[in-house]
């Protein structure tokens, strides 16, 4: 800053110009006779103050009021560093308030609120699909398939200037000297990158030309991301033209992403881009694969209705001339849709998973982390009201000498503008770090880690500034103005010794009941949360929940390294049969894990419970009466030997699978009890024949009879299921190895150690206990109860300290009219009363305003509660106990000293 | 300190238009240091208007940001280091207005004060 020297020499500058005046008024004196020293005496009379004559010369400059500022915050400082207690308390509060509403603004404003970093993001829409009638369990999905993106394209609507179908599948392994390993790819189809308007920081991004079956001569295309040039490369130009061994698909790196975009999915950080075409056809051009979200960009001018009206009718022409009809699932089955329909939807933000479940925990939070923000600002109001109130004799003082009510107002704001700019500060820091925690809280355990941007940057900085204008506001300026009205005479006559006689009703008297009642509402919300939490673990999942693994490997693709062979056709892999492995391997692969030490048991599945997949078949029994039970969609999970063991799942009637159980032995099948019911009421199910579809379908004999289990979360309902034997099965080869074992670490390392001596060529994936799969069932209500606990804590400590603080004052105050009532004979006890009445005064009030608060913010988070009602009384008088308690603790000290009070000495102190 | 510029401005106030033409017409004859300017009025009204400096200066500085005047260091004839003000083209315009305004302004309070109109409603200052 070069203002302040310029402004240093030019008072400089005058200083001499008046000394000047002075040497010339004192030559022309000695000029006539006078003697130098009576010269100079006679020159200073006349003119005065020669600092004072400077100061009023610059106030001409019109600077007075910055050089005022900087005396302000000098005075502040010196105020502040006195006082090193308040300083600390009100700093620490500022923090912690300014940071955890940046934390929390600063995840909400990246899931839901920023745009996409791409050119206009405004003029991007999304497609999702709606099948069958909307209503409040349907809303349309925004996984779509890649056959929409097909018609869409080749129609081209006059409202689109281009599309962008963005997928994560098929999952793609990629094979170096390393070993084989799951790689994070997303495929886009050619005119993405160009849709979405992104350039390449090196060599090309591919185009529609580039996105076709088998790629380029050399393989397909492959533009890695920024961030993966940069650590796993090195940031090395000479990338270009590498080849990757995508497990038989060969690729060739031909670019690098622009830095800063990562993916149109908030939260994915795909390594590489690959063309859509990588996929099975199928899947890639398929009408029933849910597996692709849908971007377009508007042209100039046009509408989102207008792009509605063009997309769906295109969509419903498609699905005519293919005669494809969408299933939809409505009351517990799957039926078949009477209509489905493209939704546009402005696509500014992009897709986020997380949206779904985490847009209400996270405005939730932000309430109540805005409701701290209010209570803090309440308890830094009440104290810098009490040192207004110390230096109210000052204050008068200065009042007397003629200084402005809004002089000393803003005089007294300095130090909270200080202590707040201070607190800005160390809350952004606060602010950054916590968010990496809250976004390891969202993150879900086996899927890739999750990377959301909540560095103070842009809107952030705005909101922490915003919050922090507000903090200054309510915790300064206003306090200030009301301690600014000083009636100096009455103060500087009776000065310290005055007396109020009643309570006095001016300072923090109705801040303290704020305080309580905001309390109030967010200890409600935290016990509603954490009630929640204890009923939803409090629930029997039907499998044990805990010393389990599970390891997910992918036997699906071909395991043959592109290098030592000439690559396969990608035709030859549609079909399972050709990647199919031996049944031997898997048995083989089990026995070698359950032979590790400390493994007790372990087997595979293709689903675990859980695992937040859900697969289902239909399947009939005909009863003797010759009536048919159906059931259209019941969970069917195939399973090898020992599941039911490994997994701590009841094994009611009847025995297990063995390794027997092949496609060439007699199918049999286990049910759950619910599913034994319903298909056979009243009789024992075992030995009894299910059939697997209709009654022209192949028939399973029940061999057993298991306890039934949730599938998806704590909330979902029990559904019926029926196992069977994964040795027999022809299904996809993405399998999850389950262990029980004495620990999580020697469970991993025996499936590990297995394959790498029986198939070290299949990736594993990232093993998962069964703890974290149960940990993320309830990831939301936890991730609601560990802040809003927080938040809870820290008002409770405020408005503790707080009311502490009013209630010392107080008894201080009243000290003279303690010692009176002790001397004319009042117990201590009837002391103890006086304050604690004078504490009810705060506590009742609050504690009526908190219950109405709470009757307001407690609807909100009705869908979040599970097992509690949102007013429930309970919890409800367990809050208000706790508020209570509190504000026991806060006035026991300054009952103690109130009792304490000696009424001699008090009225001699007089 | 907050209060006694107070004091100063309103004496300030009460004298600025006059004083700054004062000052103005103090160096129409050329450059001059702000001791001399509280000089030459002192001088040129017979010693009947003193010059405070804690008028003076706040003036000048005025002056000089309006644009009325610009300041140099120079030496003095007795070779002491001094700040020398020169009026400007603006100044020397601002000078003619304020002079002519002057003018009015005594030909109309002399109009009022002159014996044919005696009736002044005004109460007389002891």
């Amino acid at each position: 800053m070069k203002f302040w020297p310029s402004w240093e020499r030019r008072k400089d500058d005058l200083r001499e110009e008046i000394e000047s005046h002075l040497r010339m008024a004192v030559e022309a004196r000695v000029s006539r006779g006078e003697s130098p020293d009576e010269a100079r005496a006679a020159a200073l009379r006349e003119m005065g103050n020669p600092p004072l004559v400077a100061d009023v010369t610059r106030a001409q400059w019109g600077w007075m009021w910055l050089e005022r500022i900087a005396q302000d915050l000098r005075y502040s400082v010196r105020q502040l560093v006195r006082t090193p207690g308040y300083t600390a308390t009100a700093l620490i509060t500022l923090t912690l308030a300014i940071g955890a509403n940046t934390a929390i603004f600063s995840l909400l404003y990246a899931i839901m609120l920023r745009s996409l970093p791409v050119s206009q993001p405004d003029r991007i829409v999304q497609f999702e699909l709606q099948i069958g009638p909307p209503d409040k369990n349907r809303k349309p999905s925004s996984n779509v398939s890649g056959k929409i993106y097909d018609v869409l394209a080749a129609a081209k609507p006059a409202s689109l200037s281009g599309l962008c179908a963005w997928s994560k599948f098929p999952p793609l392994n990629l094979h170096d000297e390393n070993g084989t390993r799951p790689a994070q790819t997303a495929q886009l189809t050619g005119d993405c990158f160009q849709t979405l308007g992104l350039h390449a920081a090196l060599g090309r991004l591919f185009t529609e030309a580039d996105d076709k079956p088998g790629g380029g001569p050399e393989g397909y295309p492959v533009v890695l991301s920024y961030d993966r040039w940069r650590s796993r490369y090195g940031g090395d130009p000479g990338v270009l033209g590498r080849v990757l061994d995508f497990q038989g698909k060969k690729g060739v790196i031909i670019g690098v992403l622009q830095p800063g975009f990562e993916s149109v999915v908030v939260g994915d950080t795909p390594a590489m881009y690959l063309p859509s075409e990588v996929g099975e056809p199928t899947e890639r051009h398929g009408f029933g694969s849910y597996n692709r979200i849908l971007l377009g960009r508007m042209t100039d001018g046009a509408t989102l209705a207008q792009v509605q009206a063009q997309a769906d009718p295109i969509l419903q022409a498609a699905l005519k001339a293919e005669k494809f009809t969408y299933y939809m699932f409505s009351e517990g089955k799957m039926t078949k849709a009477n209509s489905s329909h493209l939704m546009v939807l402005p696509g500014r933000t992009g897709m986020s998973y997380l949206r779904m479940a985490y847009a209400q925990p996270l405005y939730l939070i932000e309430g109540m982390v805005g409701l701290s923000l209010l209570v803090a600002c309440a308890y830094l109001a009440m104290l810098s009201g009490t040192r207004a109130l110390a230096r109210r004799r000052e204050l008068a003082v200065r009042v007397a000498l003629g200084a402005s009510r809004g002089r000393l107002t803003a005089q007294l704001c300095c130090e909270s503008l200080l202590l707040s700019a201070a607190g800005m500060a160390l809350g952004l820091l606060f602010a950054w770090t916590a968010s990496r925690g809250l976004v390891s809280l969202l993150d879900r355990p086996g899927s890739d880690p999750l990377t959301v941007n909540t560095a103070p940057t842009g809107m952030v900085l705005v909101f922490a500034l915003a919050v922090t204008g507000l903090a200054v506001l309510l915790s300064g300026v206003i306090p200030a103005w009301r301690a600014s009205r000083v009636d100096p005479a009455h103060e500087i006559k009776e000065g310290a010794l005055t007396h109020a006689g009643r309570r006095s009703r001016s300072a923090g008297s109705w801040l303290a009941p704020l305080q309580v009642g905001l309390s109030l509402v967010i200890v409600t919300i935290a016990a509603l949360m954490a009630t929640t939490l204890v009923r939803l673990l409090s629930i029997n999942p039907g499998f044990s929940t805990s010393g389990i693994t599970f390891t997910r490997a992918d036997f699906f693709t071909n395991a043959k390294p592109a290098t030592s062979g000439q690559p396969k056709p990608d035709a030859a892999k549609t079909k399972d049969e050709d990647t199919r492995r031996p049944a031997s391997l898997y048995l083989a692969l089990l026995d070698r894990i359950r032979s590790a030490p400390g493994v007790e048991s372990a087997s595979l599945t293709q689903m675990e419970q859980f695992s937040g997949m859900l697969s289902m078949r239909n399947i009939s029994s005909t009863l003797p009466s010759g009536e048919k039970r159906v059931q259209d969609s019941i969970m069917s999970l195939t399973v090898a030997p020992d599941y039911f063991r490994t997994m701590g799942i009841p094994m009611i009637q009847g025995h297990d699978f063995t390794a027997n159980d092949k496609e060439d032995a007699p199918q049999v099948c286990i049910l759950t009890k619910s599913a034994a019911e319903y298909f056979f009421p009243g009789k024992n199910a075992l030995g009894q024949m299910i059939n697997l579809g209709d009654e022209s379908d192949p028939k399973a004999r029940v061999i057993g009879v298991v306890g039934d289990t949730l599938f998806l979360s704590f909330r979902d309902e029990q559904r019926p299921a029926i196992y069977t034997p994964f040795l027999a099965s022809r299904q996809n080869q993405y399998l999850s190895f389950a262990v029980r074992s004495r620990s999580a670490v020697t469970g991993e390392a025996a499936v590990r150690n297995a394959f790498k001596q029986i198939a070290p060529d299949v990736p594993l994936y990232e093993t998962v206990t069964v703890g974290q799969l149960v940990g993320s069932a309830v990831g939301r209500e936890r991730m609601v109860v560990l802040l809003s606990g927080f938040f809870a804590l820290l008002t409770l400590a405020l408005s503790a300290i707080g009311m502490y603080g009013l209630l010392n004052a107080s008894v201080l105050r009243r000290r003279r009219e303690i010692g009176v009532r002790m001397a004319l004979g009042a117990s201590q006890a009837g002391v103890i009363r006086l304050v604690l009445r004078e504490a009810l005064w705060l506590v009742v009030p609050g504690l009526v305003l908190g219950a109405a608060g709470a009757w307001g913010a407690t609807r909100f988070v009705r869908s979040l509660l599970y097992g509690v009602k949102p007013l429930d009384p309970w919890v409800l008088a367990a809050s208000a106990a706790v508020l209570l308690v509190t504000a026991a603790l806060a006035c026991l000290l300054p009952a103690r000293r109130a009792a304490s009070v000696h009424p001699m000495e008090a009225l001699r102190a007089e | 300190m907050a209060e006694k510029p107070e004091q100063y401005r309103n004496r300030v106030d009460l004298l600025q238009g006059t004083l700054d033409m004062l000052i103005l017409r103090q160096l129409q004859w050329g450059q001059m240091h702000g001791y001399g300017i509280a000089q030459g009025i002192r001088l040129k009204s017979g010693e009947a208007l003193q010059v405070e400096t804690g008028s003076l200066y706040p003036a000048l500085h005025r002056l000089e940001r309006q644009g009325w005047v610009k300041s140099k260091w120079k030496l003095t004839e007795s070779s002491q280091r001094a700040k020398f003000y020169k009026i400007t083209k603006d100044g020397k315009k601002q000078l003619a207005a304020e002079h002519k305004r002057w003018e009015r302004m005594v030909r109309a309070i002399g109009a009022v004060m002159s014996p044919d109109s005696a009736m002044s409603p005004d109460k007389e200052r002891a």
